[in-house]
């Protein structure tokens, strides 16, 4: 009952989050009834989403057959989740998709094209003057924190960069003590040579 | 397994009557309640109501085309549910006894938009007016317990399936955990009166729920006599600790 529980929330929240974008609520609207599988692997679990005409029900089994199943690995989902190329991340060499495939592509399409309309949403509870406000202010927070973080990303970035050029690899130190031993015991035989050398040019003392 | 008696008696939650009034006096429980059966549930339940039918649902195999039979669907949540998944060219029959609770749910569902492949029916579980080998899916949820002669509508049940259709039973049933047991009886008997009284004005019908419940057949008693009736294949499912428990069968 737990993960009932648990699948219940998420498709009430999903559902929620629908209802704030009505092209794309009517859109899962037409594809009410239809149930796609996904069959994750690595680690191995299975989720149905059943399409409902005001969102979807999530379900953890399913006893009829589904429309359409989509395996991959959970990697694989998960880069598919957040890939602002859906239709592009479907058809990744470790995807399989069987069934009606037109379906898992128009979900796709519906993700990809989501447009949640905040500022709508607020005017409803501030009214139009407040939910302006709050959304300019808003904006501009998001383009502050969005630039922070670009410059926070190129900076560690670089910065590692430059510690990646100061400090040496374990691999690469061996590689380099191993080449001194090679110098020193080279240095080592031209020594005892040079000293056969001059033995032998030395004039004999007897 | 026969829940009648020799002399034509019956059980009304504790008490015993005369057979032929059960049926009226379980209509009379429903009518009082009918107008808030659905925040009763979700008060009684805290909600888990919504997720026992989830599992039904789930479990339910129900698809696109098939006729689907929700016996005392009362306010129609397993229909609303079935309307969407059998499409346009199945069909799901809301069928209840008691017409207040029909058309409580006819009402809510066709307020949500609901129509076009779900009828509503006012049947009696025991001699269900629809022919033989019709559905492809029947439930019965909550409803089990108010019928007079079990037996003969889970009979009922598998002369209206086709072979290979399913019945589930959805239905409070038994705790195994003593611990638990106990505490669902505190609850059942105190609790669950005191706010009948507080939300309907109706103390008794909910005094009737706790005590029909405990009257109800246990899970194996339940699945024992759904194999008497002719079903394959009898499982049960536990939910909430088995509080409530889904039994489901396959005609052959």
């Amino acid at each position: 009952m737990l993960t009932q529980l648990l699948l219940a929330g998420a498709d009430s929240s999903i559902n929620a989050l629908l209802r704030l974008d009505p092209v794309s609520q009517q859109r899962f609207g037409k594809l009410a009834g239809q149930v796609l599988a996904i069959q994750a692997r690595e680690p191995d679990f299975a989720l149905f989403l059943v399409l409902q005409p005001e969102g979807l029900q999530l379900a953890r089994q399913w006893e009829a057959p589904a429309d359409c199943t989509l395996s991959a690995t959970t990697a694989e989902l998960w880069q598919l989740l957040t890939s602002s190329n859906k239709a592009a991340a479907l058809y990744q060499p470790g995807v399989t998709i069987t069934g009606n495939n037109s379906l898992l592509v128009e979900l796709a399409d519906i993700v990809q094209a989501m447009e949640i309309d905040w500022e709508f949403q607020l005017q409803q509870w501030f009214g139009p003057l407040a939910a302006g406000l709050i959304g300019s202010h808003l904006r501009l927070r998001g383009r502050w924190t969005a630039a922070n973080l670009a410059s926070l990303h190129q900076r560690t970035e670089d910065w590692l960069a430059e510690e990646a050029r100061l400090l040496v690899g374990n691999n690469e130190a061996e590689s380099r003590f191993a080449e001194l031993d090679q110098l020193k015991l080279q240095l080592d035989r031209l020594e005892a040579r040079a000293a056969l050398i001059r033995r032998q040019l030395e004039p004999d003392t007897e | 397994m026969n829940d009648t008696r020799q002399d034509s008696t019956t059980h009304f939650g504790y008490q015993t009557v005369d057979e032929k009034q059960k049926a009226d006096k379980v209509a009379e429980v429903f009518h009082s309640v009918a107008s808030r059966y659905d925040l009763m549930n979700d008060v009684l339940s805290g909600g888990m109501h919504r997720l026992w039918k989830r599992q039904t649902i789930e479990m339910s195999g129900v698809r696109r085309g098939n006729q689907v039979l929700d016996i005392a669907g009362g306010t129609g949540d397993l229909s609303r549910k079935f309307s969407t998944l059998v499409g346009p060219e199945g069909q799901v029959v809301l069928a209840d006894i008691n017409d207040s609770m029909l058309k409580v749910g006819r009402d809510r569902l066709l307020d949500k938009g609901v129509a076009g492949n779900v009828r509503f029916v006012q049947a009696d579980a025991e001699c269900l007016p629809f022919p033989d080998n019709y559905f492809d899916v029947v439930t019965i949820a909550f409803g089990l317990r108010n019928v007079t002669h079990k037996d003969r509508a889970i009979e009922s049940m598998l002369r209206v399936l086709k072979p290979g259709g399913r019945l589930l039973i959805l239905e409070f049933s038994k705790p195994k955990n003593p611990l638990l047991t106990k505490l669902y009886d505190t609850y059942s008997f105190n609790f669950m009166p005191l706010a009948g009284k507080l939300i309907t004005n109706d103390a008794d019908s909910y005094r009737y729920l706790a005590e029909s419940i405990r009257m109800h057949p246990d899970q194996e008693t339940l699945k024992a006599m759904m194999e008497t009736a002719g079903f394959a294949g009898v499982s049960y499912h536990n939910m909430t600790g088995g509080i409530v428990a889904l039994h489901r069968g396959i005609k052959p």
